[in-house]
C-alpha cells in the first residue's frame, strides 16, 4: 500500500470519526433534570441532577442525601461516611429508583459542582 | 461540555500512549493503574466514560508505537517479541522505516476491519466464546507442534523441541515464582530483546543507512489475507485471558502460510491493535476484563451500553487514523537518529536501561530471570531455528492451564 493512499485513508477516517464522537456524546450526555419533573415512570432512567444539599444521613454501607432544587428528592450512596455540608451545591449521576412508592435517585457519582 | 472532555481525553491519552509506546518496557497497565488510583479525584470533575476513552486512546496508540523500539532499538515489549526478527532484518538491509511502515498498515486496516465488523461480532462472540474455549488448550498444542514440525531436517525439529521446552519449563516456573514483580518483564525483553541485541554486539552489527523510501509492497491480495489472518487471531486474544498478541501471532502465522517478512510485519501489528478492539466487545458482550487495561475501564464505568461502545469505537477510529501520521513521523526521526548515533553505544545503553527497569520492577530475581532468558534467547539463533519455538515460554504454561 502507498504511503499516499495510507495517509488519504486515515484522513478518511478521520473525517468520519470526529463528527460521529460529537453527535455520539451529544446522544449520550445526560441533560439536566428537574427534580419536580422525576415521576416513577423515570424509573431505570440515568438522570443527572444538580442541587443543593439539605441533609445527609450516614448507615453502615450506604449514604441518603436530600437535595433540593427547590423540589426535594434523596440520594442514596452506597459508600460511607459521605461528608458534604448543608448547602453545598453538588452534581449527581445515577439512575431513578423507587422506595415505598416515591421516586429517589440511586448515585453512581456525586461531586461538588464547580462554578 | 462531553465532547471537549473526550477531546482533551483523546489528546492526553496519545500523548500517554506515545510515552508508553517509545519507551521499551513501560506498559499501559501501569499508568492505567495510576489512573485508577487517581480515580477518586479525578472523577470529582469528570465523567467516568472521559477516562475510559482516555485508557482506550492510550492502548491503541501504544499499539502502533510500540513497534518503533522493537524495530530500532531490538527491545521489544510482549505484545511485539515476535516483530523483533523481521523487523531487525529489515534494518539490517535499511529499511527500518519500512517496517515500522507495515506494523502501521497492519495495525490500521485492521482497527477498520474490526469496527466493520462489530455489528457481526456482538451477537456472535459469546457464540464463539462458548464453543471454542473447551477446544482452547487443544487449539494452542496443536499450533505449537505444527510449529516444531514445520522446521526442515530432523535435527531442526529436535532443536525446536527442545528450545520450546526449555522456554516452557523457564516460563511456568517464572509466573509461579513468588515474590517476582512483573514476570513478563524480564523474561521476555530477556529472550527476545536483550538476545537479539547481543548478538547484534557479538556479530559487530554495522547498521546501514536508513532509507525513507517505499521499495516494499504487499500484493492487494496478501494484504486482505494478512488482515482477515490478523483480525481472526487478534480476536481470539481478546476472548481469552492468558492469550497475548505474541500467541496470536504464532496462530496467525500459521493460518496465512509463508508471508515472508513484510507479511509478518503486517500480520503483527495488526494483531497488537485487534487485541484491544476485541477486548471492548469481550467486555461489551461478556462483561469479562482480558486485560490489564480493560480491567481499569471495568472498575470505572462497571458496565457499557451500545452507545458508550460506539463512543469508544469512535474514539479509537480518531486515534487510529492520527497515529498513523504520528507513528510515521516518530519513524522517520528514529531512522535519522539511527545513523547518527554509534549502534554499538545504543545497544549497550538499551541493555542498560532495560536491565535498570527490570531491576526496578522486579528486583533481582528478576536481573537472574533476565539472564536466563536472554541465554536461552541465543540458542535458537546459534542453531539456525525459528525463534518463535521460544514463546513456549507462554505458550506451554497457557496451554497447561487450559488443558489440565
Amino acid at each position: 500500500m502507498k504511503e499516499k493512499t495510507l495517509f488519504k485513508l486515515a484522513m478518511i477516517c478521520l473525517v468520519i470519526g470526529l463528527p460521529a464522537l460529537y453527535f455520539l456524546s451529544l446522544s449520550i450526555e445526560i441533560k439536566e433534570a428537574d427534580i419536580s419533573k422525576i415521576t416513577l415512570g423515570d424509573v431505570d432512567k440515568q438522570v443527572k441532577l444538580v442541587g443543593k444539599v439539605v441533609s445527609v444521613k450516614n448507615f453502615e454501607k450506604a449514604s441518603i442525601i436530600e437535595i433540593t432544587q427547590p423540589s426535594r428528592i434523596k440520594v442514596i450512596m452506597f459508600v460511607e461516611n459521605v461528608t458534604l455540608d448543608e448547602g453545598q451545591e453538588i452534581e449527581v449521576f445515577g439512575k431513578v429508583g423507587e422506595y415505598e412508592g416515591k421516586p429517589e435517585i440511586i448515585a453512581d457519582v456525586v461531586r461538588k459542582k464547580i462554578k | 461540555m462531553l465532547i471537549l472532555e473526550l477531546l482533551i481525553a483523546i489528546i492526553c491519552g496519545m500523548i500517554a500512549g506515545t510515552i508508553t509506546g517509545i519507551t521499551p518496557g513501560v506498559h499501559i497497565n501501569l499508568v492505567s493503574i495510576m489512573l485508577l488510583s487517581a480515580s477518586g479525584y479525578l472523577l470529582g470533575f469528570l465523567q467516568p466514560i472521559t477516562l475510559a476513552v482516555f485508557i482506550i486512546t492510550m492502548a491503541i496508540t501504544h499499539t502502533y508505537l510500540d513497534a518503533l523500539p522493537s524495530i530500532f532499538l531490538g527491545a521489544p515489549d510482549a505484545d511485539q517479541v515476535l516483530n523483533v526478527l523481521p523487523g531487525h532484518r529489515l534494518l539490517l538491509k535499511g529499511q527500518g522505516y519500512e517496517a515500522v511502515k507495515l506494523t502501521v498498515i497492519g495495525s490500521f486496516l485492521c482497527l477498520i476491519a474490526t469496527i466493520i465488523a462489530i455489528p457481526i461480532l456482538i451477537p456472535v462472540t459469546p457464540v464463539i466464546f462458548y464453543f471454542v474455549e473447551p477446544v482452547m488448550g487443544w487449539i494452542l498444542l496443536v499450533t505449537s507442534i505444527y510449529m516444531i514440525l514445520h522446521e526442515r531436517g530432523m535435527q531442526k525439529k529436535v532443536w525446536a523441541l527442545c528450545v520450546y521446552l526449555m522456554a516452557g519449563i523457564l516460563g511456568i516456573i517464572v509466573l509461579t515464582l513468588p515474590n517476582l514483580e512483573q514476570p513478563l518483564l524480564p523474561m521476555l525483553s530477556g529472550m527476545f530483546g536483550i538476545s537479539s541485541l547481543v548478538m547484534s554486539l557479538h556479530n559487530k552489527v554495522n547498521i546501514p543507512e536508513q532509507k525513507i523510501s517505499e521499495e516494499i509492497s504487499v500484493s492487494q491480495k496478501d494484504l486482505s489475507k494478512i488482515t482477515a489472518a490478523s483480525t481472526i487471531s487478534g480476536g481470539i486474544t481478546g476472548l481469552f485471558p492468558g492469550i497475548g498478541a505474541a500467541q496470536a501471532g504464532i496462530i496467525g502465522a500459521q493460518l496465512v502460510g509463508n508471508i515472508g517478512d513484510y507479511g509478518y510485519l503486517i500480520l503483527n501489528g495488526g494483531i497488537n491493535t485487534v487485541n484491544f478492539m476485541f477486548s471492548l466487545v469481550t467486555f461489551y458482550t461478556l462483561e469479562k476484563a482480558r486485560n490489564g487495561a480493560v480491567l481499569v475501564i471495568l472498575e470505572l464505568v462497571k458496565k457499557i451500553d451500545y452507545s458508550e461502545l460506539l463512543i469508544f469505537l469512535a474514539a479509537a477510529l480518531i486515534v487510529g487514523s492520527i497515529c498513523v501520521f504520528l507513528t510515521l513521523w516518530f519513524a522517520r526521526k528514529f531512522s535519522k537518529l539511527i545513523n547518527i548515533v554509534n549502534y554499538k553505544y545504543m545497544c549497550i545503553s538499551v541493555i542498560i536501561f532495560v536491565s535498570l527497569l527490570v531491576f526496578v520492577f522486579s528486583g533481582w530475581k528478576g536481573l537472574l530471570v533476565m539472564m536466563i532468558s536472554t541465554a536461552l534467547g541465543i540458542i535458537p539463533v546459534s542453531v539456525n531455528v525459528g525463534r518463535n519455538h521460544a514463546m513456549g515460554c507462554l505458550l506451554l504454561p497457557v496451554t497447561l492451564f487450559f488443558l489440565l
